[in-house]
């Protein structure tokens, strides 16, 4: 099943996700203490545990963008990660986000995800 | 000699174009004539990269891929003399390389940032690529909000354009479709005006004569519409420029007949 994307989802949408790698953009919070896990809140007002490979070397708070994969209790393994610094944290509005996360997956028609051949 | 190119104008030759506001026509593109898509569309790696071919064109179903614009992350660099090459992922397929030639003045963007793509879909020894003219990071991140919308919005459009041909066609399930904001001139509707300014705009609009349509023409094939509101529609469409008089005051051609 790889067609190599990675879909942009909100909290809702892990279950149907489990399994594959997805794009999640929210706010991080809540990092432990061995930096080995934190909690990214979507713009759907879940929140998701995003489980790091190995611990972060940063501090993560704010806007955050994680790429994984969903495990069956709908956590993330993170494979990569961006933290946006204040800046773009302070201006992104991330219900609009989920609004647009929503419209384009129901609309799959029109926005494309997944290459099927080359 | 100089009107070699056929132009056909003043006899001033270079690029003084034809009538109304059409694009200058240099003249390497135009004797090419390939009638290229004008548009840039918004679109997804996956869209390029699943994209048929045909000749040097590609399509995406009906759709003509020729400049598109993405918004992706860059995920590698490569800098050569000649150009900088970018691999970019959007998250809808696997990274799309993009090339920038001449980098000399832009200093290369960096890896895991945001950026904005314009460019040509084009294809190399079987593999598809984007040839860019201007990339610019994302400052914003309202931005790729923006571009999932565009992406949408624009297919939807077009799609809708295609499917209904020149009429406005069946409404789709949401409600703001009916108002087709994309200024059809085959469909002769213009959204911001009402029905009677509409009316007299066509009207106007279709007229041919070197002096345009008189008012008293206009009232005449609006039957129902009294002379006031004739008039009212006249001086509004007036100040907005779709419309302007040529001999007197009583008469008007439309800007965009």
């Amino acid at each position: 099943m790889s067609d190599f994307s990675k879909p942009r989802v909100n909290g809702k949408m892990l279950p149907s996700f489990k399994g594959r790698t997805v794009c999640l953009l929210g706010n991080a919070k809540d990092v432990d203490s061995n930096g080995t896990a934190f909690t990214l809140s979507t713009g759907d007002g879940q929140d998701v545990k995003v489980i790091m490979q190995e611990p972060l070397g940063e501090y993560v708070s704010g806007l955050t963008e994680v790429h994984g994969n969903v495990d069956a209790q709908n956590n993330i393994n993170c494979q990569s990660y961006i933290a946006f610094p204040k800046e773009i944290s302070d201006t992104f509005d991330l219900g609009l986000y989920n609004d647009a996360v929503e419209l384009t997956s129901r609309f799959s028609e029109f926005y494309k995800v997944g290459v099927t051949d080359q | 000699m100089w009107n070699q190119g056929g132009y056909q104008d003043q006899g001033q030759g270079g690029f003084s174009s034809p009538g109304g506001f059409g694009t200058p026509q240099g003249t390497q593109g135009d004797r090419k004539s390939r009638n290229r898509a004008q548009n840039v569309l918004p679109c997804t790696t996956a869209e390029i990269l699943s994209a048929t071919q045909n000749d040097d064109k590609f399509y995406s179903g009906e759709i003509e891929l020729s400049q598109i614009t993405i918004v992706g992350l860059i995920i590698a660099v490569k800098e050569s003399p000649t150009r900088i090459d970018y691999e970019v992922d959007d998250m809808t397929g696997p990274p799309l390389e993009e090339s920038v030639p001449e980098p000399e003045r832009i200093a290369a963007l960096r890896e895991n940032t945001y950026v904005r793509v314009y460019g040509t879909v084009r294809s190399f020894g079987g593999k598809r690529n984007v040839t860019a003219f201007k990339m610019v990071p994302v400052m914003d991140m309202n931005e790729v909000t923006y571009h999932m919308l565009e992406v949408t919005h624009s297919h939807l459009a077009l799609s809708k354009h295609a499917a209904s041909g020149m009429s406005s066609g069946a409404p789709m399930n949401s409600s703001t479709m009916g108002d087709n904001i994309y200024n059809n001139q085959d469909s002769g509707m213009i959204s911001g005006l009402n029905q009677v300014q509409n009316q007299v705009h066509s009207i106007i609009q279709s007229n041919v004569t070197e002096e345009g349509a008189s008012i008293e023409n206009v009232c005449k094939q609006l039957r129902g519409v009294p002379e006031r509101s004739v008039r009212e529609a006249i001086e509004f469409l007036s100040s907005e420029g779709h419309i302007y008089s040529t001999i007197d005051e009583d008469h008007y051609k439309a800007t965009d007949s």
